[in-house]
């Protein structure tokens, strides 16, 4: 447990210490944050339309506003997590920092597990910043905080997903770049993979739609927590990471 | 249980190394550090390493000498456990290094050839953060750093080292949490003279602790006065293994004598049927097998002849090497 903390810290001020992820950070906030008030500036006019015609009652704040953010966010994430998770093992064959870790008394999970963590501390400060702007909100009405914080839990869920992936790409190959480009064929395909819609129809089109990474978020969106979405994430996460450890297991053996 | 002393025949040659230890004193059983036994280790076609066998004693320091693609990083993976032989047996410390948990691996130090680290990081962080995966005390740092010359940079940024504090700081990263085997891959790379003296004192430190010491480098003649044993491997094949001493009588390779005489062609005589060389005008210079040695100097010191002054060159871990390299293509001819 100690060695994973160890990992993930260094991780983490490894991060801190490249341009990659304070331009990551930035861009994701400036578009968020801009998205945001975009959305908000929209839904005033709305509202002035809405009542304009004399109708009863407000149109829902949280839906119109918070969500289409966190969930364009989960589109800039999807862009950008591939960018960070293709160093987390790829780089570090490239750089050469790789044979002191894989030499040191650690088994391959833990080393995995350091590094996924060390991700998640990312995410966690990168989804901490996007609450920001929903929270200014606060200050002259009132959203659904259960609504915010399924979308911002749905969020952490679906990028921590999304560093799985990207982790399992990283596992895979000792260039970044290939990692990445891997990471993000795999994470746009399941983003999309319910848009056939009923065109397969039958358990095939149930299939793709459980598969898809899409319908599970928006059911956090909602502000609806599931049991169902909340395993999907789980399983897709650790799915990634076992593979990344049975990458590395597999290089032990080949060599 | 064999002593000092002990009687017994001589060891097979896979076992002769162990005769260093009569001399030393120390009890052989249960001290063969590694034990490598027919191990092959194929990457597709190509055969890294063919039928490597051999053994090495506890407190030794072995060089593992060979040309680029000769398969020594490879061997030196297999006995880390970073990768299993596609047959035969590997047996490092009394353990499979492929199976082995961290235990095991806390009492091996490494150094990666060309070693990197954490450009973000101090030198004594660098060193925290290693011992924190070994299970180490993260507070041994700053005396490491002091064992490898690196205390007055102890707080700077990795990215700012040159490369031969990188290999230091990869020292006294190996040297964390007190390793019984220390695998060196080309350390001395990027030191300069009076490093690579300091490095080796170091090396003679641990040897004299009793850490065992796989050294792989091309800088023979830096090897060939600090180590206990030498390896060649060529084309994953082993094609000597043993003490200099043991290397230097199966090559059967000349030494070589420069003898300086007031009167060469009174040597030249005296020495009759041994083709000399008059280098300088009083300076002989003759080849001769070793066991020849003794019977020229006796022959010299029997003629009266004015002798001022005898040289005597042994044949070099060099020479050895550039022997035994080039006798695999004849042995394959054969």
């Amino acid at each position: 447990m100690k060695a994973i903390f160890t990992i993930a810290l260094r991780e983490l001020r490894g991060m801190f210490h490249s341009p990659l992820a304070w331009s990551l950070l930035a861009v994701l906030f400036a578009i968020c944050a801009y998205m945001f008030n975009a959305g908000v500036l929209t839904y005033q006019i709305q509202m002035v339309e809405y009542q304009s015609y004399g109708m009863r009652g407000g149109l829902p704040l949280t839906e119109r506003t918070i969500a289409p953010m966190l969930g364009n966010a989960a589109v800039l994430l999807l862009l950008l997590m591939p960018l960070l998770s293709m160093r987390l093992i790829a780089e570090e064959k490239r750089q050469g920092t790789w044979p002191a870790l894989a030499c040191s008394p650690l088994s391959p999970m833990t080393i995995i597990l350091g590094k996924y963590t060390g991700l998640l501390l990312f995410l966690a400060i990168a989804i901490g910043l996007l609450a920001i702007p929903p929270l200014t909100l606060y200050s002259f009405a009132n959203p659904d905080t259960g609504q915010f914080l399924a979308g911002l839990l749905g969020l952490f869920l679906t990028a921590a997903a999304f560093g799985a992936v990207g982790l399992a790409a990283s596992s895979a190959t000792e260039n970044p770049n290939v990692a990445a480009v891997i990471s993000f064929g795999v994470l746009l395909m399941l983003w999309i993979l319910s848009w056939m819609g009923n065109a397969s129809g039958g358990v095939v089109d149930k299939m793709l739609a459980y598969f898809s990474l899409l319908n599970h978020y928006q059911n956090f969106l909602s502000g609806i927590i599931s049991s169902a979405d909340l395993s999907y994430f789980l399983l897709l996460s650790a799915a990634g990471l076992l593979f990344a450890r049975q990458r590395l297991m597999a290089e032990r053996i080949q060599g | 249980m064999k002593t000092l002393g002990d009687e017994s025949p001589r060891p097979p040659l896979f076992f002769q190394s162990l005769e260093l230890f009569y001399g030393w004193g120390i009890t052989i059983m249960n001290q063969t550090a590694l034990a490598v036994e027919a191990v092959v280790k194929t990457y597709g076609n190509h055969h890294a390493l063919n039928g490597v066998n051999f053994a090495v004693p506890a407190g030794v320091c072995m060089a593992l000498l060979g040309h680029n693609g000769a398969g020594k990083t490879t061997l030196m993976k297999l006995l880390l456990g970073l990768t299993r032989p596609t047959s035969g047996q590997i047996t490092v410390l009394g353990t499979n290094p492929a199976l082995a948990g961290p235990e095991f691996r806390r009492q091996i130090g490494f150094l990666p050839e060309n070693v990197i680290f954490h450009a973000e990081l101090t030198g004594e962080e660098t060193l925290k953060h290693y011992a924190r995966l070994k299970g180490e005390n993260p507070n041994r740092q700053n005396e490491l750093l002091e064992r490898v010359g690196l205390a007055h940079a102890a707080r700077r940024r990795v990215k700012g080292y040159s490369k031969g504090m990188r290999q230091r700081l990869g020292l006294a990263q190996a040297l964390l949490g007190q390793p019984r085997l220390l695998m060196l891959d080309e350390p001395t790379t990027g030191l300069d003279p009076m490093l690579r003296h300091e490095f080796y004192q170091v090396i003679q430190e641990l040897r004299s602790a009793g850490v065992t010491i796989l050294l792989s480098s091309h800088v023979l003649t830096e090897l060939e006065a600090r180590t206990d044993l030498a390896m060649i491997l060529e084309h994953g094949r082993i094609t000597a293994f043993g003490t200099l001493d043991e290397l230097r009588r199966e090559a059967a390779l000349p030494v070589r004598l420069r003898i300086r005489a007031s009167d060469p062609e009174q040597v030249m005589t005296a020495l009759n049927g041994i083709t000399a060389r008059q280098t300088a005008p009083e300076e002989l210079e003759l080849t001769a097998a070793v066991e020849e040695k003794m019977t020229i100097l006796r022959t010299l010191m029997a003629s009266g002849i004015d002798v001022s002054d005898i040289e005597i060159q042994l044949p070099t871990l060099d020479h050895v090497y550039a022997h035994f390299g080039r006798e695999k293509p004849a042995k394959e001819e054969k």
